[in-house]
């Protein structure tokens, strides 16, 4: 399998790895299983690596510049994709699949009455569409532990607040746009809030933090 | 153990960062100015990664309870001991029990550290020891008012200082932003970016260093994938007006880049007062990590000077005079109308 892909610096000690320019489940798959490949050949096998990390569509490489640079490190990754073209594309995106136990609605889900007005479905409606599919974790970001999950049923789909409230709370279960998301701190926030998980998403105790990694599966649950 | 009886507008305890954690959404975090972080340390023999007090803003006082050895970097300003100009910046002193440490806000930036000799007694939350500013991962390690806080291993050192050329040569900001322009930006634009003139808002936190002048209009329009971000990361938002990520950023970032600001520029961004103007200036990749590795070496081959404290009286007045192993002197005044004279090589 022949790839197309972008080396790209960003300052003189990051270097991306761009498989892409959209939010794609293939092109997510892709990167993930690039990850778990320059996880064992590249990251656990070099000392200038500070943090690597996968996006929608990118792998992203933090190194220590003072004791390797760009074009050597972009020398690297063309040879190991040749390796990995080779190898081929394994679908190894964690198998596991993350159960989260939701109250919708109501004092948790504040937002939900005002979300199925806005599509045009019954809050029990929007809550079975939402329980429904199995979303796949895209990205973690905005915050420590917080999943962008794709796969959502563009039924229930809706923009996200224009103003965002001061403080969502710890757990809070939210749809903006295409996606949805669980909040694992109280934060400000922006997305429609429809319910809320007990589920402690995000220990600092543990490395990894996080119940949910990248890659992984959320299914969620009526409680 | 010392306490906090004024912990000023922000305080925290950081040291390098928080690394390998992105893919779990944990921002790097760090002290902010690495260069005076890093001879806060250096001036007590720490370790090079122990965790310091991030002054930002001034305004701090603490009280020691027990004898220690302490250094304090940052913008040159002298830092008064039970009310007398006893400490300049880059330099260490010993204290004694009840003596108080009062850090005044800076005209020449915002930010200085704390070290102690041995150490802060604190427990590392996920691999470090660094506060995070917009998540609740790390809250015991904000200061507050009336805090007490424990020493690992407190020692008494051989006070030393440091020719204070360095932050007025690296990290005093010379109205210059240097910038290393994404692959995709053309000369056009390059022109807009420098011929503007810019201020740093009061808005700008550990998050992020925001800048104001005439938008950019060539981004009003956008609707970005959210992806990966670093720090000195330059993000123009719809709005026109560029963001500057620092250390507590978060990992994705959903608006439109132009470049990157290189890492040596970093400490001089954090300690930029608001309402000076500003200019960005690019600099080639190749520039940009040679002048990294330039001042890390620099940084590594640095001396440190043992200094002596006497007291001299001049017309009745009492002078505090330092006196360094090679004979410079450095006087301090208790009195106004004497000049602080330092000849250091």
């Amino acid at each position: 399998m022949t790839m197309d892909y972008e080396v790209i610096h960003h300052g003189e000690s990051t270097i991306e790895i761009s498989l892409g320019k959209s939010i794609d489940m293939k092109i997510n798959l892709v990167v993930h299983s690039l990850f778990s490949f320059l996880t064992d050949n590249l990251d656990n096998r070099s000392d200038y690596i500070i943090d690597f990390y996968p996006t929608y569509h990118s792998i992203f490489i933090d190194f220590n510049e003072l004791k390797t640079d760009f074009y050597h490190i972009k020398q690297k990754i063309v040879d190991l994709m040749k390796e990995f073209e080779i190898v081929g594309f394994v679908d190894n995106s964690k198998k596991e699949i993350i159960e989260i136990p939701v109250n919708y609605g109501g004092k948790d889900g504040f937002d939900l009455e005002r979300l199925s007005s806005i599509v045009g479905l019954s809050e029990k409606e929007v809550i079975q569409i939402h329980t429904k599919p199995l979303y796949k974790v895209f990205l973690i970001g905005f915050m420590p532990g917080f999943p962008y999950l794709g796969g959502l049923d563009k039924r229930i789909s809706c923009l996200r607040l224009e103003t965002p409230r001061p403080k969502i709370p710890e757990g809070s279960v939210g749809i903006a746009g295409d996606q949805t998301g669980i909040y694992p701190f109280a934060t400000p926030g922006g997305w429609r809030i429809i319910g809320r998980t007990e589920m402690k998403l995000f220990e600092i105790g543990k490395i990894p933090p996080t119940k949910i990694p990248t890659g992984s599966f959320v299914k969620f649950i009526e409680v | 153990m010392m306490e906090i009886l004024k912990s000023g507008l922000f305080s925290s305890f950081q040291d390098v960062g928080r690394f390998g954690l992105k893919q779990y959404g944990v921002s790097n975090s760090g002290c902010q100015d690495r260069y005076s972080f890093t001879f806060a340390n250096l001036l007590l023999k720490n370790d090079i990664n122990e965790a310091c007090i991030e002054i930002v803003g001034g305004n701090f006082k603490c009280k020691f309870f027990e004898k220690v050895s302490i250094a304090v970097t940052g913008p040159s300003e002298q830092c008064l001991i039970n009310n007398e100009k006893r400490l300049e910046t880059y330099s260490s002193v010993n204290v004694d029990v009840g003596d108080v440490l009062e850090i005044k806000p800076s005209k020449m930036g915002r930010i200085h550290y704390l070290s102690v000799s041995g150490g802060f007694d604190l427990n590392k939350i996920l691999r470090s020891y660094s506060y995070h500013s917009p998540s609740s991962i790390s809250d015991e390690y904000k200061l507050k008012g009336n805090q007490k806080i424990s020493f690992k291993r407190p020692k008494i050192t051989t006070p030393m200082i440091f020719n204070q050329d360095f932050y007025k040569k690296y990290i005093e900001s010379k109205g210059v932003i240097k910038i290393i322009y994404n692959q995709n930006i053309n000369k056009h634009l390059k022109n807009q970016i420098e011929s503007r003139e810019y201020m740093v808002n009061i808005n700008s936190n550990r998050q992020a260093i925001k800048l104001e002048s005439d938008p950019l209009k060539e981004f009003f329009k956008q609707n970005e994938i959210s992806n990966g971000v670093t720090l000195g990361t330059v993000q123009i938002p719809p709005d026109g007006q560029p963001i500057i990520l620092m250390q507590d950023s978060q990992t994705v970032g959903g608006y439109k880049t132009i470049g990157v600001v290189p890492k040596y520029q970093i400490p001089s961004i954090a300690q930029m007062q608001p309402n000076i103007p500003i200019k960005f200036q690019g600099v080639s990749l190749s520039e940009a990590t040679r002048i990294n590795r330039n001042i890390n070496d620099e940084i590594n081959r640095s001396k440190f000077f043992k200094y002596q404290f006497t007291d001299l009286y001049v017309n009745n007045k009492k002078i505090s005079v330092k006196i360094t192993e090679n004979n410079s002197i450095i006087a301090i005044a208790d009195d106004d109308v004497f000049e602080v004279y330092k000849e250091i090589n």
